[in-house]
C-alpha cells in the first residue's frame, strides 16, 4: 500500500519534489546491552551550520509495541528544517516494565549530549517529544530526569541523574497513571507497565506519573490532546501553570490520536484526522519560542 | 516555488469549479437529475461544515465544487480553516450520472490559521490534497442521497511562516456525504 501511495504521489505534478534530503543514520546503538531495543535513528540536516536544535522522538504503542520508524516522515521534515532528530526505541513490556522504559529514554538523552559534537547537536537545545505512551515518557523525561530512582546505569549516563531537556512536546499521552489505571477499560494492560496494580504498587504509579513531579522551574511544555482528553492532560496543564511554568495545551476537536503517523482519514480538511495542521503549527510555534529554528526551511521536499 | 505550486493547485480547483458552475447541465432526459447539493455530517465532529454542489457534464461525467470551514482548535489556542476544492466523477453505470458507483478525482486546498490565546498569531499552513476516490451514491425517495466513499491520495503541507519544510505524504480518506438531488 505504501508503495502504491508513493507512486501516486510521484504521478501528480504539483508534488514535484526538490529537496535537500537529510543525512540518515539508522540503528545507532545508545546502550548496546539491550540490542535492538536500545537503538535510535538519526536524521541530520544536510548543512554545516554547527550546533543544531535537536528533537528526541519517543514513539507510542501502549508501552508494549511501536517502533522508532513511526516518526520517519516527521523526522525527515524536521531535519530538512534544520533540526537534528533522534527517534529512539526503548525496552517494551515485559522487558520494559517501569522504570526500565524511562531509564532507556534518559539514557538516549544522555547519549545525544555525549555525542553532541559528532552529530552537530546543541546540548542546551534538546526538545523531547513523544506521542501516546511516548508522550507519557517524554513528560517524565521533562519532569523527573533528575530523580535518582530513575537514573540509568547505561554507560553514557553512568548511574547519574540526567539534566532535563530544554522543552517537552507531549502528544496524547497519560500524565497521571493513577487516573489512567482507574479509568482504563483494560486494567491488566496498564498493570503490565508497572508489574502490578495500583493497590499493589502505589509508589511506582506515583513515581511513574509526570503529574506528580510538577514543580516550579520545569521546562516549557506543549501538551497536545485528542478530541477526548484522557489520562489527565488538562489537569497536567493546570498543575504546570499553577506552578508558574510555561505551558500550552492544544486540543483538536474531531481528531483521533494526535500525531499518530500511520493513518490519516482526513475529510475535506474538515473531518477527523490524527496528524492535523493545527498540531504542526503549534509545534512549530513552540519550537521557535523555546529553542529557536536553526535555518529557514528549504522549499519543497517530500517525506 | 512554493507559491507557484500552491497557485497551480488552486488554478486546477478553480478551473474545475468554473466548469461546474458555468456549464449547462447535460442534455436532460425525462426525470434525469440536474444537480446535487450535499454536506459531510462527520465534519461537524471537528466543529466544521462542508458543502458541495455537483452537476452532470455528460451522461457519464459530473463535476462538483466544494467548500468547507472548521474551527477545531481548543484549549490555549483557536483556529480557523477554510477549504475550497473540486471533484470530477466518472459514473460507472451507463446512463446513470449522479447515482450508483463512481470513480472520482479530488483536488482541494485548505488554509489553517492558528492563534495562541496569550501570544496571538501562532502561524498558518496551507494543505493541498489530491486524491482518487471510489464511492457509491444511493438515492432514497428520488431526492435524498447518501454517498460513502474511500479515497487514496497525497497531501502536501506548506508552512506559511517558511520555517518548517514542506512535506508530502500519502493519505487515505473516508467520506460519508448526505445530500439532496433535484
Amino acid at each position: 500500500m505504501q508503495v502504491l501511495v508513493h507512486r501516486l504521489c510521484l504521478m501528480i505534478p504539483v508534488f514535484a519534489l526538490g529537496c535537500v534530503a537529510p543525512i540518515e543514520h539508522h540503528d545507532v546503538p545508545y546502550d548496546p546491552r539491550f540490542g535492538d531495543a536500545n537503538k535510535m535513528d538519526l536524521y541530520l540536516p544536510a548543512d554545516d551550520a554547527g550546533a543544531h536544535p535537536t528533537v528526541l522522538f519517543i514513539h507510542g504503542g501502549s508501552w508494549s509495541g511501536g517502533d522508532k520508524t513511526h516518526f520517519v516522515n516527521a523526522g525527515r521534515r524536521l531535519a530538512r528544517s534544520g533540526f537534528v532528530v533522534a527517534s529512539v526505541n526503548y525496552r517494551l513490556v515485559p522487558d520494559g516494565v517501569f522504570p526500565n522504559n524511562i531509564e532507556d529514554c534518559l539514557c538516549s538523552l544522555a547519549y545525544l549530549r555525549a555525542h553532541a559534537v559528532e552529530y552537530g547537536i546543541d546540548p542546551g537545545r534538546i526538545v523531547v517529544m513523544g506521542y501516546s505512551a511516548g508522550a507519557h515518557l517524554a513528560s517524565l523525561v521533562g519532569l523527573a530526569s533528575e530523580r535518582s530512582e530513575l537514573a540509568s546505569d547505561c554507560e553514557v549516563a553512568g548511574g547519574q541523574p540526567v539534566a532535563p531537556p530544554a522543552a517537552v512536546i507531549s502528544a496524547s499521552g497519560p500524565q497521571d497513571m493513577r487516573t489512567f489505571w482507574r479509568d482504563a477499560g483494560d486494567k491488566a494492560g496498564v498493570e503490565k507497565i508497572f508489574g502490578g496494580s495500583l493497590d499493589e504498587l502505589p509508589d511506582a504509579y506515583d513515581l511513574g506519573s509526570p503529574r506528580f513531579h510538577v514543580r516550579p522551574g520545569a521546562p516549557p511544555f506543549l501538551l497536545l490532546a485528542d478530541a477526548i482528553d484522557f489520562g489527565g492532560i488538562e489537569d497536567m496543564r493546570s498543575a504546570l501553570a499553577d506552578a508558574g511554568n510555561d505551558v500550552r495545551r492544544l486540543q483538536v476537536a474531531g481528531s483521533l490520536h494526535i500525531l499518530e503517523q500511520h493513518d490519516d482519514p482526513g475529510i475535506y480538511e474538515a473531518g477527523m484526522a490524527s496528524e492535523t495542521p493545527e498540531a504542526w503549527i503549534a509545534i512549530e510555534d513552540f519550537l521557535v519560542r523555546t529553542v529557536g529554528m536553526a535555518v529557514t526551511a528549504p522549499d519543497g521536499g517530500g517525506s | 516555488m512554493r507559491s507557484l505550486r500552491s497557485m497551480t493547485s488552486l488554478v486546477k480547483c478553480l478551473a474545475i469549479a468554473a466548469v461546474v458552475l458555468g456549464s449547462p447541465a447535460a442534455r436532460a432526459e425525462p426525470d434525469a437529475p440536474t444537480d446535487v447539493i450535499a454536506t459531510q455530517p462527520l465534519a461537524l465532529v471537528a466543529r466544521g461544515v462542508s458543502v458541495s454542489y455537483e452537476r452532470p457534464l455528460t451522461d457519464r461525467l459530473s463535476a462538483a465544487a466544494l467548500g468547507g470551514f472548521r474551527a477545531a482548535a481548543l484549549g490555549d489556542y483557536g483556529s480557523t480553516t477554510g477549504t475550497a476544492g473540486a471533484e470530477l466523477h466518472v459514473w460507472l453505470r451507463r446512463s446513470s450520472v449522479l447515482r450508483g458507483p463512481y470513480l472520482g478525482l479530488h483536488v482541494s486546498a485548505g488554509y489553517t490559521r492558528l492563534t495562541d490565546d496569550v501570544m496571538g498569531y501562532a502561524g498558518a499552513s496551507t494543505g493541498l490534497t489530491q486524491r482518487i476516490d471510489i464511492g457509491w451514491r444511493f438515492v432514497v425517495h428520488r431526492h435524498l442521497t447518501i454517498t460513502p466513499s474511500l479515497g487514496l491520495g497525497c497531501r502536501e503541507d506548506i508552512d506559511m511562516r517558511g520555517q518548517l519544510a514542506t512535506t508530502t505524504r500519502g493519505m487515505a480518506a473516508i467520506g460519508l456525504e448526505v445530500g439532496w438531488m433535484r
